[in-house]
């Protein structure tokens, strides 16, 4: 991470103003985007990027925590994963009112957290494959029927599409479980 | 395990007889390497659907990252930082439109000095105002990265910022009648301003309107675009009656400008 960005991460866990405002001023308008565009309101999206920047400091303060590309690239990212994780967590509340459990917010802001985790590792080994077995298991993830992806990527059959995405899910499953970080976040 | 993945594929993809499909989950409350295989390959699916999100199991709570930081996001630290951020965001919030504010008063001194001898205000003077007021770079931007971005929403805004109104006009109303789940609220201020723009004032408030009914923290700004039409429509008596309403509680959108507005007028 360049120094200017760890710098940025160590004002910002102290709660620096000024950094907090730069933030805002660079990431906030596309989070607030990104959420209105997707069943939210702007006040979702203040959460949203508050819960963010909180979970950042978070694991700044009790790990070691290393940003790979640029922040505002990354916080706009863990923004993005929160409002998904926000909805998701509504439609369970539509479809299964009786499992409602009162979490307390410190349980919550962990586990999503250790979510996060989990989808960093599994975004980062996956970047890992060949473009070929990105594109079709990108396809394959997304729900594509194997009907479509033969006809869109020009395969001769099913069965060769199925034996290809076979083959790239068990290299996949493969590089994350020999990932020394998938030990300790296999049970979330 | 490769037996184990054609086995677990079988059965997410739901393409196991009811019997087989029994024997497997039996098999899966007693193997718990089976267990494991199953549920790295549910969360795969999970993961790399990009409209879903995984459910963390929250027995993962217990375990000594998970207690740090829960530590962490209980403690008086945690608390005070977030304390922080709400404060910058409220005071974003409240100050949205204001930067250029300082700049503004000392441009609307400058023309009042200009105009001390002027009692009458002329038609020119109403251009000014228009043209000091209506601060084009301050409208948000609505492009964003990622793979959600809508095309004619990045059109609209590029035509509007190269001063091509009546072609981002064009494509706005292309957006709006297109079937996006939620129309960003910011459109309806570019359409409007737009149509301000090239002096179609009724086009304009009914833009406004509308922006008002998306019952967003934009909606608030409608008075403030309302009383830009009848500035450059010079409607002074519309225009003062709209100022004197956005002025009435200082924490509407442009509080201050509008008073510095109704100074001058």
């Amino acid at each position: 991470m360049p120094t200017e960005e760890r710098d940025l991460l160590k004002e910002l866990a102290s709660g620096n103003s000024s950094v907090i405002q730069e933030l805002y001023s660079s990431v906030f308008p596309k989070i607030r985007s990104f959420v209105v565009k997707n069943n939210g309101d702007p006040t979702d999206a203040e959460d949203v990027f508050q819960k963010a920047l909180l979970q950042l400091i978070a694991r700044y303060k009790t790990k070691s925590f290393v940003i790979e590309s640029s922040f505002d690239g990354y916080l706009y990212g863990a923004c993005r994963n929160l409002w998904r994780r926000e909805l998701k967590k509504q439609k369970r509340v539509v479809t299964k009112p009786d499992t409602i459990e009162l979490v307390r917010e410190e349980d919550d802001m962990t586990m999503a957290v250790l979510e996060q985790e989990k989808w960093e590792l599994f975004q980062e080994k996956l970047k890992e494959l060949s473009d070929n077995c990105k594109q079709l298991l990108g396809l394959f993830f997304q729900k594509v029927p194997y009907k479509e992806i033969v006809d869109k990527l020009g395969y001769s059959s099913d069965n060769v599409v199925r034996q290809r995405i076979f083959n790239c899910k068990s290299q996949l499953t493969k590089l994350i479980k020999s990932d020394s970080r998938y030990k300790q976040i296999k049970d979330v | 395990m490769s037996n184990f993945l054609e086995e677990i594929d079988k059965y997410l993809d739901n393409i196991m007889t009811r019997e087989e499909r029994r024997a497997f989950e039996e098999r899966v409350d007693n193997d718990s390497t089976l267990a494991e295989e199953l549920k790295l390959q549910k969360d795969m699916r999970t993961v790399y659907d990009d409209n879903d999100w995984i459910e963390g199991d929250k027995t993962a709570l217990k375990n000594d990252e998970a207690k740090q930081l829960r530590n962490f996001f209980a403690s008086d630290e945690a608390k005070s930082l977030k304390a922080s951020i709400t404060e910058v965001m409220d005071n974003n919030r409240l100050n949205s439109g204001n930067k250029r504010f300082y700049f503004l008063g000392i441009a609307a001194s400058i023309i009042v000095l200009m105009t001390i001898s002027i009692f009458v205000f002329s038609e020119s003077d109403y251009n000014d105002l228009y043209a000091d007021n209506i601060a084009l770079e301050e409208i948000p931007s609505m492009i964003t990265r990622g793979e959600e971005e809508n095309e004619l929403i990045n059109n609209a805004q590029t035509l509007f910022e190269n001063k091509k109104y009546r072609e981002a006009s064009d494509v706005f109303s292309k957006y709006h009648n297109s079937d996006v789940d939620t129309i960003d609220p910011l459109s309806y201020i570019y359409k409007g301003v737009a149509h301000l723009e090239l002096n179609e004032f009724d086009k304009a408030l009914g833009q406004f309107g509308l922006l008002e009914q998306t019952h967003t923290l934009q909606s608030k700004k409608a008075d403030w675009y309302r009383a830009m039409v009848y500035l450059k429509q010079e409607e002074k008596e519309k225009l003062r009656q709209i100022l004197l309403q956005i002025t009435s509680d200082s924490t509407n959108y442009n509080f201050e400008r509008a008073k510095a507005l109704l100074e001058d007028i």
